[in-house]
C-alpha cells in the first residue's frame, strides 16, 4: 500500500497544477486550505523540503486526510489540522509549496485506512485513521491551469491565487448584490437578448456555486460573502458578456443597475 | 458634456435625412431640362461620396462608447474605415467621370478601394460572428450559411454567369464576381448577431446592417449587370441602393451607440 500511495501521489505531481514551486514561507496554509476549501477545489496541497514531502487532500469543500513520506521510505497519514501544521513546518524550513488537481477518485477510494502506515522517524502528531476524501466528478473547477512552464505563466497563476485569496478577507458586504445582479441579468436581456443573458446567467450560477452560493436565473442565494468575494463573482459572471458587448457596456450595466436598485430601495423607504 | 451630448442628437438624423433627400431628388425624378439633368448627375455623385462618409460617421459614433480592446469597437472601426475607402473610390470614380473623359471607368482604380471596403466590411462582419457563434444554435448556422449560398447562386446564375462566360477581361471577370460573391454573404454576416441578440434591442441594430447588406448586394447584382450590358450611369436608379445600403449602415452604427448608452 505504501506503493500505491507514493504511485498516486508522483501521478498526482504530474498532473496539471494550479500553481506550482512556490516558496514556502510565503503561503498561509490556513487561508490557502480555507480558500480551497472555500472553492470547493478538488486537490491536494504539496511541500517538499527535500527530505520530507507531503499532501493535504482537499475535498468536498473540507480538508481530508495528509500523506507524508521521508526520503528513506516510511510513511504516515495524518488528520487534516495536524497535517496541516506539518506542512507548514516543511514550508518554513524553505520548502516549496503547490497545489496540484485531484488524484482520480477510484484510486483514493482504493486506499486502505491509514491502519498500514509506518511510523515516521521524526516527531509527528497523533496517527489516526481519516476517511478518503470524496471527490465528486461535477465540481467546477474554472481556474485550473497546466504547470506554468515560464515565469510569467507562474506569475500570472500566483496572481490569480492571490487574487482568489482576496475572497475571503473582510466583514461581509452590505450591499444588496443579489437584487444588482439579478437586475443586471434583466437588464442585458433587454439590450443583448436572451441568449447573452442565460450565459451571464450561468457563469453567475459558477461563481457563486463555487463560493457555497446558488442562482437559478430568477433567484439568487449566497452566503454571507465579503465585498471583493462579490466583486469577484460579479467579474466571472460577467466575463462572457464582456468578451461580446465589451468592458464599457459591462461597467455602464452594472452602474446602471446598482443605481435602478438604490433607487427601488430608497422609492420602497 | 450630457447636455452637449443631447443637444447634438438631432445630427445623425439630419444627416441621413439630408443624404436621402438628396438621393431621392437625383434618382427619383427626371429631369425636363439641360439644367435639370446637370443638376442631378452632379447631385448623383455627391451623394454617392456623402452616403459613406454619413455611414462611417455613424460607425464612428458606434466606437465612442466601447473601452480599449473591446472587440465589438473594432467591428465598428473596420466599418468605418471600409465607408471611407468606399467614399474615396467613389471620388477617384466621378474624378475619372468628370474629368478623365471617361462615362463609367470599370474597371478603374476606384475598384481597388471599392474592393478594398468589401474586405473590411467581410473582416467586421466576421469578427463579430465570431463573437455571436456560440450564441447561435446549429440549425440558426446552417440557415445562414444556406441563405448566404443559395443568394449567391441565384445570382450567380442569372447575372454572373453570362458575364463569366464572355469576352470579359479578366479583371472585370474577378471584380463581376467578387462585389456581389463578398456583398451576398454580408447578408447572413449581418443576420447572425441579429439571430445571437434576439430578444435584445441589438437584434435590431444588426437587422438594420443585414438590411445595408441585402442593399449593397443588389447594388452589387446590378452594377455588375448594367456595365456589362452597357447600361449603367451615374443617375441610373440602382445607384439608390448603394445610398440606402450605406445609410441604413450608418443608422446601424447611430442606433448601436444609443442601445450601448442606455442599459
Amino acid at each position: 500500500m505504501l506503493d500505491a500511495r507514493r504511485q498516486l501521489l508522483d501521478q498526482v505531481r504530474a498532473g496539471p497544477a494550479l500553481f506550482a514551486g512556490l516558496p514556502g514561507d510565503e503561503v498561509d496554509f490556513d487561508r490557502l486550505v480555507a480558500h480551497l476549501a472555500g472553492r470547493r477545489f478538488p486537490g491536494g496541497i504539496y511541500a517538499t523540503d527535500g527530505a520530507l514531502e507531503g499532501v493535504l487532500w482537499v475535498a468536498e469543500g473540507g480538508a481530508g486526510e495528509a500523506w507524508f513520506f521521508e526520503e528513506s521510505g516510511p510513511e504516515a497519514i495524518l488528520p487534516a489540522p495536524s497535517g496541516r501544521d506539518l506542512l507548514a513546518e516543511i514550508a518554513r524550513r524553505g520548502g516549496l509549496v503547490s497545489v496540484f488537481l485531484r488524484p482520480p477518485s477510484e484510486l483514493i477510494a482504493a486506499q486502505e485506512p491509514a491502519v498500514e502506515s509506518a511510523p515516521p522517524s521524526r516527531p509527528a502528531p497523533a496517527v489516526e485513521a481519516v476517511p478518503a476524501p470524496a471527490t465528486p466528478a461535477d465540481v467546477p473547477v474554472a481556474e485550473i491551469t497546466d504547470v506554468p512552464a515560464t515565469p510569467e505563466a507562474l506569475a500570472a497563476a500566483l496572481a490569480e491565487a492571490v487574487a482568489a485569496v482576496s475572497d475571503q478577507e473582510g466583514e461581509p458586504s452590505s450591499r444588496p448584490w443579489p437584487a444588482i445582479l439579478l437586475e443586471v441579468q434583466r437588464r442585458l436581456a433587454r439590450q443583448r437578448g436572451v441568449k447573452l443573458s442565460a450565459m451571464f446567467a450561468q457563469a453567475l450560477a459558477r461563481a457563486l456555486g463555487a463560493r457555497g452560493g446558488a442562482a437559478d436565473g430568477e433567484r439568487i442565494a449566497a452566503p454571507p460573502l465579503p465585498e471583493a468575494a462579490w466583486r469577484n463573482v460579479v467579474e466571472e459572471a460577467a466575463a462572457p458578456v464582456a468578451a461580446v458587448a465589451g468592458r464599457a457596456f459591462v461597467d455602464r450595466l452594472i452602474a446602471a443597475a446598482e443605481r435602478a436598485v438604490e433607487e427601488a430601495e430608497e422609492g420602497r423607504a | 458634456m450630457t447636455d452637449l451630448m443631447t443637444r447634438w442628437r438631432w445630427m445623425p438624423v439630419a444627416l441621413v435625412a439630408g443624404v436621402a433627400a438628396l438621393a431621392a431628388y437625383a434618382y427619383g425624378f427626371d429631369a425636363s431640362s439641360l439644367q435639370d439633368r446637370l443638376v442631378r448627375h452632379v447631385l448623383a455623385s455627391v451623394v454617392q461620396v456623402l452616403a459613406p462618409l454619413v455611414a462611417g460617421v455613424g460607425c464612428l459614433a458606434a466606437t465612442r462608447v466601447y473601452a480599449p480592446g473591446d472587440r465589438e469597437r473594432g467591428v465598428w472601426s473596420l466599418c468605418a474605415v471600409a465607408t471611407a475607402t468606399w467614399a474615396i473610390g467613389r471620388a477617384i470614380f466621378a474624378f475619372q467621370q468628370w474629368w478623365g473623359g471617361t462615362a463609367v471607368p470599370y474597371p478603374s482604380a476606384a475598384d481597388a478601394f471599392f474592393a478594398g471596403a468589401y474586405v473590411l466590411l467581410a473582416a467586421a462582419l466576421a469578427i463579430e460572428v465570431r463573437l455571436v457563434l456560440p450564441m447561435l444554435e446549429r440549425s440558426h448556422r446552417l440557415a445562414l450559411l444556406g441563405l448566404g449560398f443559395v443568394g449567391w447562386v441565384a445570382g450567380f446564375l442569372y447575372v454572373l454567369q453570362p458575364i463569366l462566360g464572355s469576352a470579359a477581361t479578366p479583371v472585370q471577370k474577378l471584380l463581376a464576381l467578387l462585389y456581389p460573391t463578398v456583398a451576398v454573404f454580408l447578408v447572413p454576416a449581418g443576420l447572425a448577431p441579429a439571430l445571437g441578440f434576439r430578444g435584445g434591442a441589438s437584434a435590431y441594430v444588426w437587422l438594420t446592417v443585414a438590411l445595408a447588406a441585402v442593399c449593397l448586394a443588389a447594388a452589387s447584382l446590378g452594377y455588375s449587370f448594367l456595365t456589362w450590358y452597357g447600361l449603367y450611369s451615374d443617375v441610373h436608379s440602382v445607384n439608390a441602393l448603394w445610398v440606402a445600403g450605406f445609410m441604413l449602415l450608418g443608422i446601424g452604427g447611430f442606433w448601436q451607440r444609443a442601445v450601448q448608452e442606455e442599459v
